[in-house]
């Protein structure tokens, strides 16, 4: 009984873990993607040092976007179920 | 693949193997309800991922050193209107229904 109950919560564990992972993967095709198109106009035979600097200033900025934009869509969220009720 | 399923099927099955007791049950249930959380949860973040990038190639030109007051402001803007043109969308999409289905 309660070896099944352990190999539960490490079933839900593992759920969560390979969401959270998947999540992280997603993230960072989608960085490279809309980077590259940004920081790399014409690709030479480098990733040059302006391109690079480019690339990680993009995903910083990247990832404020996301935080911004979560932000914004909770509190439409929050403001359109507020209105249903 | 056919493994991949077989091995899926295990792992979602607890407990109909065994007895099958109301406690089981209550189990499953709880195991469902996560299932169920983390699916609204990766739903949710789908939409936050599309509509960032939608707003990011709408919004930032080139990436700086900071977003800047400009940019955020875009940013928000752009998932507020992004919301009313899909609330617009639907409702016309309902018309167009409707008015398939009277004519």
């Amino acid at each position: 009984m309660d070896g099944s109950k352990m190999s539960q919560d490490e079933l839900v564990d593992k759920l969560k873990q390979q969401v959270a992972l998947e999540n992280i993967e997603l993230l960072l095709t989608k960085m490279s993607r809309l980077c590259f198109n940004k920081c790399v106009i014409k690709p030479g035979s480098s990733l040059d040092s302006s391109e690079q600097k480019c690339v990680s200033m993009c995903m910083d900025r990247y990832m404020e976007t996301v935080s911004l934009v979560s932000k914004s869509f909770g509190e439409r969220l929050l403001a359109e179920s507020q209105n249903m009720h | 693949m056919a493994d991949l399923f077989g091995n899926n099927n295990d792992n979602f099955d607890l407990g109909s193997s065994s007895s099958g007791s109301s406690a089981d049950k209550l189990k499953i249930e709880e195991v469902q309800k996560v299932i169920m959380m983390e699916q609204q949860k990766a739903q949710l973040n789908a939409q936050i991922q599309e509509i960032s990038e939608i707003c990011w190639e709408k919004c930032v030109d080139k990436p700086s050193a900071k977003l800047g007051g400009k940019t955020e402001v875009c940013l928000t803007n752009c998932v507020k209107r992004f919301f009313d043109t899909s609330v617009v969308i639907a409702h016309r999409f309902n018309q167009l229904l409707q008015r398939s289905n009277t004519g």
